[in-house]
């Protein structure tokens, strides 16, 4: 069963390999780790992947925004995804990863622990997550994936980004 | 930015703009004298405007423009030939005229249907323009469509120097139908003299009459200006070669009636808003890697050098490159902020037709007199004043000019006049809008007010309180509801327009004498004037424009009320104190400073409060950088910056702290009677 989120609909049109209506064709994901947990997003998305610098608190923030930082020129919003996905895991300042996504003209930085490949995988083999109620009532995986025995989680950032997420976790 | 560009929809844009500054020019000659005494010149600018639409329009077969503009022309040419009298009825006429002219180029613009009651405003201008039969024609009417062309081609030697070959251009020719040429060699030396450089060959073509005279332009275009080119109708008869070529005066003045009169304007260029949007944003980048670097360079020499030898740092050849490299990005980020700049004008001509529709539907005559025209501001701050002006001039005319018999009998003018005016002050653009009309009748508006409950009765109110009111949410005057103004979305409007741009608004008025409103704005919305403040650790950017004073104050100097709210006296008055730090959200670090500083500041609709601080650090320009984008709303927040150590600074919202802060004490108060 092929999972036909809006994720994999966006890149797919500017790159033919990535149709999704052709099982065969192999779609590439950006591995990482939060915590001990592995994840991934579609690399379409990523703009670019940065260190960590100190960034500058929002008021009235949820938790899991840390604040903002400068990109180039940019205000970039930093949100810490183990605190986004509830995951225990360190202080941010000693996770030295920024990974800088864009969803739908939108830019956000997510702080990872660290980046660990590319992965490609057949369309075909994404299936849509559970429908398991989570907390918070915030669907953040967007599919799932058998990868060399290993279960891949693709994350769907619109909905970790602010503008998304009004209420506090 | 990859998608492909029709070269035709280029073209189309650029009439169209070019239109805009055709219109222009119109209604300023139209206006150039006042009414009823046109000069000669602004007549000739008038009719050269409205051709040069014409001609524009046929090429893209907008026939509604075209026979309307051929009207209009038609008009001024008999003016312009001695033929017509001016009377300030028929200057209002086209005045009017021109301003369908812009209606119908706008429709055009947008493909919208265009008002077909163009022959209402022809009709007004008097006699009939010409035969009915001239109307929807492209053609020009000075043309006889049935004669062959006649094209005298002069090639200049700069023509042969360039590159170009006349050959390939009369096989051009040959190529659009029958062509039949002749050369002129009159002028050809005997051989001993002759200089192959110089063009001394000229060219007579006759033409099919078929053939569209774009099609032949469109050959020479690359040409146009290294030959004496005429393009004639065959219907006098011109002799071949000698009589034009011995003329090039003539044959140069005949070849520019057809384009577009070049005025003595500066030379500009048309350049993408981006463009110039992502000029700015490298540049403010600039800025702030050279003050980067030379807070680096600081911190390095504080290290290396003896604290007895640190003025000599400051004279270090690299100290002063570093010095000159700031001031002369200061100077760029000048230059570009200055090439965002435009000149009022064109919004305040937007606004005299908007007082003349006003006057028009009211029946109340007026004359709006533009003072400062020249004045430049950033163009987003123009695009965004237009509505409220709107507003304004309409209610002008509306409440504050009385009627024509009124008027008489008072003894002024019956024509109103209403004055727009803007000038520069002290970095900010100030916009005055004053009529000579009734005035605020203070009396007439408090009753209303208390009528439609805003105030109590009791209450004493000073003249300016009194007129604080008319900027009150759904408090209208007028005691009837026109179709001009008085829907009750009035001054309130205005108010919220005019903050939304960073600005204040003044009413000054006299009973009897008139009203005079006075905006006061930013010359640019990119950046701001602030106050670079720390509190709970963090450094924020209040704008200059909110704060009214500031003040070192030790915790002595509060006091409390019952339901716990601090205040503080400041300029002979009591004020509610709030903590920034608090009010935002930042867990305070347990550290009350002995020493903070209180800013007292005030909102749009003068409320004030003194805010607490923990520092202040500077007073600098910054450059804004919108948060709303990627981060949504932030309660207090009005957007960003980025400081010159690299790091975000958040730029605060003054209206909406006071308004927090109002919310939290109103809270408060509930906690405390609910315990």
């Amino acid at each position: 069963m092929v999972a036909d989120t809006h994720l994999f609909a966006a890149p797919a049109v500017s790159s033919p390999r990535l149709a999704p209506q052709d099982g065969t064709a192999l779609v590439e994901f950006l591995a990482f780790l939060v915590g001990d947990e592995e994840y991934c997003l579609p690399v379409m998305l990523v703009r670019e992947i940065r260190g960590w610098s100190q960034p500058t608190p929002l008021p009235h923030a949820n938790t899991a925004l840390v604040g903002v930082i400068n990109l180039r020129g940019t205000v970039l919003p930093v949100i810490d995804l183990g605190k986004a996905l509830a995951l225990p895991c360190a202080d941010p300042k000693q996770r030295p990863v920024v990974i800088v996504v864009e969803d739908s003209a939108r830019l956000g930085g997510l702080i990872v622990d660290r980046v660990l490949d590319i992965i490609a995988l057949p369309a075909a083999s994404l299936e849509p997550p559970p429908a398991i109620p989570t907390q918070g009532g915030i669907v953040c995986i967007a599919a799932l994936a058998l990868h060399d025995g290993r279960l891949l989680r693709i994350l769907n950032p619109s909905a970790l980004l602010p503008a998304h997420r009004k209420d506090p976790v | 930015m990859t998608q492909p560009h029709d070269p035709m929809m280029e073209i189309r844009a650029g009439f169209f703009l070019e239109c805009d500054e055709l219109l222009e020019r119109l209604t300023d000659s139209l206006d150039a004298q006042g009414f009823g005494t046109l000069g000669d010149e602004a007549i000739h600018t008038a009719f050269r405007a409205v051709h040069s639409v014409k001609g524009g329009a046929a090429a893209f077969d907008l026939t509604d423009l075209v026979s309307f503009a051929h009207g209009v022309e038609t008009h001024l040419d008999l003016v312009r030939s001695g033929k017509r009298q001016i009377t300030s009825v028929f200057c209002a006429a086209l005045l009017r005229s021109a301003d369908h002219l812009a209606v119908l180029v706008n429709a055009a613009r947008h493909g919208t249907a265009a008002p077909q009651n163009g022959a209402d405003f022809l009709a007004a201008l008097g006699t009939p323009a010409a035969p009915a039969t001239a109307f929807g024609t492209p053609a020009l009417p000075n043309t006889i469509p049935d004669q062959p062309w006649r094209i005298h081609f002069h090639p200049h030697a700069q023509l042969y120097t360039s590159g170009n070959d006349p050959l390939h251009l009369l096989n051009a020719l040959t190529e659009l139908g029958d062509a039949e040429i002749t050369c002129d060699w009159a002028d050809l030396p005997n051989l001993q003299n002759l200089m192959p450089e110089t063009g001394v060959l000229a060219w007579t073509i006759l033409l099919p009459a078929h053939i569209p005279e774009a099609a032949i332009r469109e050959t020479f275009e690359f040409v146009e200006d290294v030959c004496d080119l005429v393009i004639t109708r065959d219907c006098q008869a011109i002799i071949p070669g000698t009589a034009i070529a011995h003329n090039p005066a003539a044959s140069a003045t005949a070849t520019h009636t057809p384009s577009v009169n070049t005025a003595a304007d500066m030379p500009t260029v048309r350049v993408d808003l981006d463009r110039i949007d992502r000029l700015m944003n490298l540049v403010g980048e600039l800025a702030i890697g050279q003050s980067m670097l030379a807070q680096t360079l600081d911190a390095a020499a504080g290290q290396a050098i003896a604290p007895d030898q640190r003025h000599r740092g400051r004279y270090s050849p690299t100290a002063l490159a570093l010095d000159s490299l700031g001031t002369l990005t200061r100077d760029i980020q000048d230059a570009v902020m200055r090439i965002r700049a435009q000149p009022v004008k064109p919004l305040f001509q937007r606004m005299s037709r908007i007082l003349r529709e006003a006057s028009a539907v009211l029946g109340k005559p007026a004359e709006l007199i533009c003072l400062g025209e020249t004045t430049e501001v950033d163009r987003s701050v123009i695009e965004r004043l237009a509505e409220p002006l709107t507003h304004m001039i309409r209610n002008a005319v509306d409440h504050g000019l009385e009627l024509a018999e009124t008027r008489r009998m008072q003894g002024k003018p019956e024509t109103g006049t209403v004055t727009l005016s803007a000038s520069h002050r002290a970095g900010r653009i100030i916009v005055e809008l004053a009529d000579d009309g009734s005035g605020i009748n203070r009396e007439h508006v408090r009753t209303m007010a208390v009528e439609r409950g805003l105030i109590d009765p009791d209450l004493q109110l000073s003249d300016a309180e009194i007129d604080a009111l008319l900027f009150h949410p759904g408090f209208s005057t007028a005691a009837t509801v026109s179709a001009i103004s008085g829907r009750g979305v009035g001054m309130d409007v205005v108010q919220t327009a005019i903050r939304a741009l960073g600005g204040r608004i003044a009413i000054q008025s006299t009973l009897g004498q008139g009203t005079r409103f006075t905006l006061s704005l930013p010359l640019t919305l990119a950046v701001l004037d602030g106050m670079v403040v720390r509190a709970g650790g963090q450094t924020f950017i209040l704008p200059l424009a909110a704060i009214l004073e500031t003040a070192a104050i030790t915790n002595a100097g509060f006091r409390e009320l019952q339901d716990g709210q601090q205040l503080i006296r400041l300029r002979d008055q009591y004020t509610s104190v709030c903590d920034l730090a608090a009010t935002l959200g930042y867990t305070a670090q347990n550290h009350t400073p002995a020493r903070r500083i209180a800013i007292l500041i005030t909102d749009e609709n003068d409320q004030r409060m003194a805010l607490l601080v923990d520092q202040v650090i500077d007073q600098r320009q910054v450059v804004i950088k919108g948060l709303s984008n990627n981060c949504g709303v932030i309660p207090g927040i009005a957007a960003a910056t980025i400081l010159g150590d690299g790091h975000v600074a958040l730029i605060l919202d003054p209206g909406e702290l006071i308004h927090l802060a109002s919310l939290k004490a109103a809270a408060t108060q509930h906690i405390r009677l609910a315990g």
